[in-house]
């Protein structure tokens, strides 16, 4: 009877109470949505890399390897001396091991040279496969041949078959182009929602083969090989590369101090990273402590997922704040709705005078206002999620295709269930203030039926 | 229900002994009144022009306010001696009020508001055809059943509030000038319902009203002042 009441008197004011679920179901929306962002966005992010249990590089920062070895952001400080890989890869802990090579790039997309077991031991998610959309991976021995991360397919328009070539650096524009060794699209990756997508991947050999030309003919750019140190500490790496000539000379420098392997003459295996699978993951510890105290070359080992949530961690201070934004915006209508409420009291007072004459008592009252904050708060948070999963089923195919972000459709998790409580709490908590106001009204007014 | 209301006619309905009652404890008593005894079963036309304190006396009656000093007993109930929770639900199943105006949840329906006292009387015996009934014989058509009150005309709205009243049989019914908004014809139509209505039901009827011309159809006539007794007659306003 008493819900009766208040859906009914609600609906005799729906102009207002439609106002306040509208403004409500914003604030819900906004703090739901982003919380839902915020969650798939961490679980996306830690599940970038799944299965590699170490990434190895030169010595250098944690997170600058990871940058780089993951994301293909920043600058390799160095690589690997050449043997490493394959020291690496024979360890006995050691089950699989995966090179990555960067440094040259196809219209900012990164090319990474690797091993053909990349397609096999390469997991992302929750130890997902990386699939073929369309042909094959390339050869283990092929010098020409490419596959495709999803994005990076559809942004360049290649299709199976298209040659391509491909450009020294990691940026969009760049003025050193391996025109006379041209690449061949064998294969595209479908879309994982992980840098993958962005990637240009082929063979070591490949890599090796392009540079070795380039400093057959290239003059100027004969000592850079395929190394990605050829960057060194050229951080704006998303800008043009006019930079490059002047680092160039410098860098050559850099290699001196490294030793040999950096000169002219490319040495097949130099990598810039290392990925490893081991045999027993528990050994995980025990080998990063190995490399990392290694005497005889100087390396960085680390555990992805431990410096991924690190990395999360520092970017988690612009996300709270969106988090605090949102709550206060919540916070906003929360107070507007309690407005409204004590507005309407003024209005109600005869039809609490009636109520009260038939036998309501003041907490009947009481009860009636906070059920009515309940029915506009249940309604809201329905249309605030209904709104969010709205927005997300549209922008999904854009966020996929734009960004390689897959969002899940439903905001609906354990913790949205409770933040959606707290929610409802805080609705609860702010009408106490009109229904105390007519439980009062009622008891010091009495019946005041008159005018 | 066996609740017989003409059983014990003669023991009081309401009696009020040394009461006095202000909104404020620091105002002198709007309402002094040393002894007041209504019978049951008796129809007391109560004359009480506006100020004399009329609002108050209905609170009184109705257990919605206690007085500072006296006592209130209804149906030999001292309201004092009931919980707030308690004297709501004795108002719910003994009192029946019938306001001026707006005596309607005007976005409930006609049988819905009927049906809200009953709610409140915690009274489920046949309450939709004991509405029914009521209505009829207060001479509201069917057709107008599911209409939200707030469509009626004023005459119909106060017919439907005297159902709304007598809907759980009270034993007191309280009048507060219920024909104030209604024209002259209509009035004494309503007059005639109501009487007729409180007789069948065998209530204590309590009717104030400023207005004289209606005193004719009571058994006793009382004016308020010599009642109260008010300190200050410009007290209420």
């Amino acid at each position: 009877m008493l819900l009766k009441l208040a859906r009914r008197s609600l609906w005799s004011r729906r102009t207002t109470a439609l106002l306040t679920i509208v403004a409500f179901s914003i604030g819900v929306a906004l703090l739901v949505g982003i919380h839902h962002l915020r969650e798939q966005a961490r679980s996306s992010f830690q599940q970038t890399l799944s299965g590699t249990d170490l990434i190895v590089g030169p010595r250098g920062g944690q997170m600058n390897l990871l940058l780089y070895s993951l994301f293909q952001m920043g600058q390799p400080s160095s690589t690997l001396p050449a043997n490493e890989y394959q020291r690496l890869a024979s360890h006995p802990m050691v089950e699989w091991a995966l090179p990555i090579a960067l440094g040259d790039s196809v219209r900012g997309f990164p090319v990474i040279g690797t091993h053909w077991s990349y397609f096999e031991h390469y997991r992302y998610g929750d130890g997902t496969p990386l699939t073929l959309e369309q042909g094959r991976p390339f050869a283990a021995m092929s010098d020409h041949e490419v596959v495709l991360g999803a994005t990076a397919a559809k942004e360049l328009g290649h299709a199976l078959g298209d040659s391509l070539v491909i450009a020294h650096g990691s940026g969009e524009v760049s003025f050193t182009h391996h025109e006379s060794h041209p690449m061949t699209v064998v294969g595209i990756l479908a879309p994982t929602g992980t840098p993958v997508d962005r990637r240009v991947h082929t063979t070591l050999l490949a890599m090796e083969a392009l540079h070795s030309e380039e400093s057959a003919g290239g003059g100027d750019h004969a000592g850079h090989a395929h190394h990605a140190d050829d960057h060194d500490h050229d951080h704006d790496h998303d800008h043009d590369h006019d930079h490059d000539h002047d680092h160039d000379h410098d860098h050559r420098h850099d290699h001196h101090e490294h030793g040999a392997h950096t000169q002219a003459e490319p040495v097949p295996g130099a990598v810039n990273a290392v990925l490893l699978g081991l045999k027993a993951r528990p050994m995980v510890f025990a080998l990063q402590r190995e490399l990392n105290t290694d005497v005889e070359a100087p390396l960085t080992a680390i555990i992805p997922g431990v410096v991924l949530t690190q990395l999360w961690q520092t970017l988690g201070v612009a996300e709270n704040l969106l988090y605090l934004i949102s709550f206060l915006v919540l916070l906003a209508t929360l107070a507007g709705m309690m407005t409204m409420l004590l507005a309407s009291m003024g209005e109600r007072r005869r039809e609490l005078a009636i109520l009260r004459a038939v036998g309501a008592g003041g907490g009947t009252l009481f009860c009636l206002i906070e059920l009515e904050v309940a029915l506009i708060a249940l309604i809201s948070l329905v249309v605030g999620v209904g709104l969010v999963a709205l927005a997300l089923a549209l922008a999904q195919p854009w966020l996929a295709a734009e960004f390689g972000l897959f969002i899940a459709i439903n905001p609906i998790s354990p913790q949205t269930a409770y933040l959606m409580t707290g929610i409802l709490g805080l609705a609860l908590l702010m009408g106490l203030v009109p229904a105390l106001a007519a439980y009062r009204r009622t008891l010091s007014e009495g019946l005041n039926s008159g005018v | 229900m066996t609740r017989d209301h003409t059983q014990g006619a003669s023991s009081p309905a309401i009696v009020l002994k040394d009461v006095q009652f202000s909104w404020s404890p620091d105002q002198p008593p709007l309402l002094d009144i040393p002894n007041w005894v209504l019978n049951r079963g008796e129809r007391l036309f109560l004359y009480g022009p506006s100020g004399s304190g009329k609002t108050s006396l209905l609170n009184l009656l109705a257990g919605i306010i206690l007085p500072q000093n006296g006592r209130v007993e209804l149906l030999e109930q001292s309201m004092s001696e009931l919980s707030g929770r308690a004297r709501d639900r004795f108002r719910a199943r003994h009192i029946g009020v019938v306001f001026q105006q707006f005596n309607l949840i005007p976005y409930l329906s006609v049988l819905e508001n009927v049906g809200l006292a009953a709610h409140f009387a915690r009274e489920t015996d046949r309450v939709r055809e004991r509405s029914h009934d009521l209505l009829r014989r207060l001479g509201l058509p069917e057709t107008q059943d599911h209409q939200p009150a707030s469509q009626l005309s004023v005459g119909q709205q106060q017919r439907v509030a005297v159902a709304r009243a007598l809907i759980s049989r009270p034993e007191i019914l309280l009048a507060d000038e219920p024909t104030s908004a209604l024209d002259s014809d209509h009035r004494d139509a309503f007059m005639t319902l109501l009487l007729e209505q409180v007789a069948e039901t065998g209530s204590t009827l309590v009717f104030v009203s400023h207005d004289r011309a209606l005193a004719s159809a009571f058994d006793t006539r009382r004016d308020l002042r010599e009642l109260a007794r008010p300190v200050d007659l410009m007290g209420e306003v």
